[in-house]
């Protein structure tokens, strides 16, 4: 019975539905192979410490509110749920439930008594999601239900991991080397199957730029990033953002991964830098300005610039230039809106 | 994908008896097939499918359609007439043999399955079945619109989506409908493909939806998904709701359009467009305003970066 329990929640973990609907699918599932009255799955945020509920059963919306709320989280964290063990019921405690403010402010309240809680983690350890089965009972979940639940519990992960379908995206960038999952304020956590990279790491100007494109509301961007400095001592590399695009996660923004850059149409690193000010909208007295040279240089280098685009105006330079992901986003850049 | 296909070959070893084993990917545009992974002495056949005549001569032999595996001892010639016995195996001591074509379940042809034996009696009647029984698994395992169909739902939530091939050809994509704006020879798809092919894993722009009064509009966006060492799949084409287009009409967008191909003298937009110049200069006033731009430059990245735009080979509705 485990082992058709578990093919079925895998082969809901590998079907083509979105997170939400594979989530109501696992909760149903479930529960023909272990019983409950009620039950809450949610994500796990890996910045901050809270929940985002991604399907329920048989939970009115003031309990729903209250349990996606700090007070929960902080339970979970406190009874050491978050961590990966076997379920836990409350009754397991060695103090009475109505000490825990989620069970005297909510559950008890909703006649909720008994439930299993427990941590979902992936096969590379990161921590997923969470899930909860409540009854209406006094009476604590008998072992076998207990061992099911636990058993059933590994292939859980992998049907609401919001992970996985950002992976799959990034697989529209050839030749990746490196990636990196991007969260709200700036956060970033390892992207799965991915290698990092210093640029992106938490804090660096690539991150605070992929998180300016998402926020703009764009759902792919690529541009270059010269490495080793400004000059691009070691060349450039190409970064590509991509938005996420399940809502679910309410932290969770996109990607960003780098990958070699294959034809620069022999620009130079300054060309390049000229051109991304153009991209952004810079008179040329403003590139001058920028980049601290005299307007005529900047003309010089737009001649440049139109004959190796193959571009007779300055705006078909850009649009080519950005087609071709040649944009250098300059950090001081006065003239982006 | 190489992975999947050497497991399959290593799974097929412990239940059927081979010396040398060969899964390929069929290119059916420029008919060839890619090997994805072999085991064994597989060299003669990579020499043999490196050859122009092989995809013609698997053809003749009626492997490249979907029928049961063919054993070496049922085709009706003798093997020294078949030129990848006769040049290619025979001298290389094979006298046994098992092929199949790969048909996925939804009867795409994807690659070839081919299992050599040094000793004549094998493959048997017996083998044949185990191998019939798994070619239509290993095809769906190997079939690449899967995975396009997962990377094309991660990007866009999109209503319909196809494949497109580097030939022109449209083939489902797992998961999604179709849709009549992304039949063979549309012009959105002809537009989605020229635009890829100057750069870019992706791109979008708006289209009038079809069959709508008015200013409906449908999003397009594509995904160059071309592994061109593999296969002929090039192109992800997806349609979905159009987004915040900002306020801006079908002439503001198709204006836009215009100036991202670089027409950005107003008195060739309004020709181009068949409006007054006064039309064209309040347009492009609005556009400059709604993408809170300041030149026509940064307008047009702002445009080609939003997908905010209908490219001129895009039709009216």
């Amino acid at each position: 019975m485990s082992a058709a329990a578990s093919l079925e929640l895998a082969e809901i973990a590998g079907s083509a539905a979105p997170l939400p609907s594979r989530a109501r699918d696992t909760l149903e599932t479930l529960r023909r192979h272990v019983p409950f009255d009620a039950a809450w799955l949610a994500l796990a945020d890996p910045v901050g410490s809270s929940y985002t509920p991604v399907a329920s059963t048989d939970l009115d919306p003031g309990t729903l509110g209250y349990l996606s709320g700090p007070t929960t989280a902080h339970d979970i964290e406190v009874t050491g749920t978050d961590r990966s063990r076997p379920p836990l019921s409350v009754s397991d405690l060695p103090y009475p439930a109505a000490n825990l403010r989620t069970w005297a402010e909510c559950l008890l309240p909703a006649g909720i008594h008994e439930n299993l809680s427990v941590a979902l983690f992936d096969g590379g350890g990161r921590h997923v999601g969470f899930l909860a089965l409540f009854y209406g009972g006094t009476e604590p979940p008998s072992t076998v239900v207990r061992r099911r639940l636990h058993r059933l519990t590994r292939v859980l992960a992998p049907g609401i991991d919001p992970l996985r379908s950002l992976a799959a995206a990034s697989r529209v960038v050839r030749g990746a080397t490196a990636g990196t999952v991007l969260y709200r304020y700036g956060a970033t956590r390892p992207l799965p199957g991915m290698d990092g990279d210093a640029l992106l790491a938490q804090g660096s100007p690539v991150i605070a730029l992929a998180h300016s494109y998402i926020d703009d509301g764009q759902v792919f961007a690529s541009f270059l990033w010269p490495r080793g400095g400004r000059h691009a001592p070691d060349g450039h590399v190409r970064v590509t953002v991509l938005a996420s695009p399940e809502k679910t996660a309410a932290s969770l923004l996109g990607t960003v991964v780098l990958s070699p850059v294959t034809d620069l149409r022999g620009l130079t690193p300054r060309e390049l830098e000229v051109l991304g000010l153009l991209i952004d909208g810079c008179s040329n007295q403003q590139i001058a300005r920028a980049l601290v040279v005299a307007p005529r240089t900047v003309a010089a280098h737009l001649e440049h610039i139109l004959v190796k685009l193959d571009a007779h105006s300055r705006t078909l330079a850009a649009v080519r230039a950005e087609r071709e992901g040649l944009y250098v986003p300059l950090p001081s850049s006065a003239c982006r809106g | 994908m190489a992975e999947r296909a050497a497991e399959v070959l290593h799974r097929l070893g412990r239940i059927v008896p081979f010396d040398a084993g060969w899964v390929a990917l069929r290119d059916p545009e420029r008919q060839r097939h890619v090997a994805l992974a072999t085991t064994g002495p597989a060299g003669p056949l990579r020499d043999y499918f490196g050859r122009p005549e092989a995809d013609d001569e698997v053809d003749s032999l009626g492997l490249n359609r979907r029928c049961p595996p063919m054993l070496a001892s049922d085709i009706p010639i003798p093997l020294r007439e078949v030129r990848a016995w006769s040049d290619h195996l025979l001298p290389a001591g094979f006298r046994g043999g098992v092929a199949a074509g790969l048909f996925t379940s939804s009867g795409r042809h994807v690659g070839f399955l081919s299992l050599l034996t040094a000793d004549a009696p094998q493959p048997r009647e017996a083998d044949r079945r185990v191998v019939a029984t798994v070619t239509t698994v290993i095809a769906d395992e190997l079939d690449r619109t899967g995975d396009i169909a997962e990377t094309a739902r991660a990007v866009e939530k999109a209503d319909a989506g196809v494949v497109l091939t580097r030939g022109g050809d449209v083939l489902p994509l797992p998961g999604l409908p179709d849709h009549r704006l992304l039949a063979p020879g549309s012009p959105i798809l002809a537009v989605a493909a020229d635009e890829l092919a100057v750069g870019g894993a992706c791109i979008g722009f708006l289209a009038p939806a079809p069959g709508a009064a008015g200013d409906r509009l449908v999003r397009v966006t594509a995904l160059d998904v071309a592994r061109p060492e593999l296969d002929h799949l090039a192109a992800a084409v997806l349609l979905g709701p159009p987004g915040d287009s900002h306020g801006l009409t079908v002439l503001d967008l198709r204006i836009l359009g215009l100036l991202v191909e670089g027409v950005i003298d107003i008195p060739a937009l309004g020709r181009r467009l068949r409006v007054g110049t006064d039309a064209v200069a309040r347009s492009l006033g609005r556009s400059l305003a709604a993408l809170q731009t300041s030149d026509l430059t940064a307008t047009a990245v702002r445009a080609l970066r939003g997908g905010l735009r209908i490219p001129p080979g895009v039709p009216p509705a």
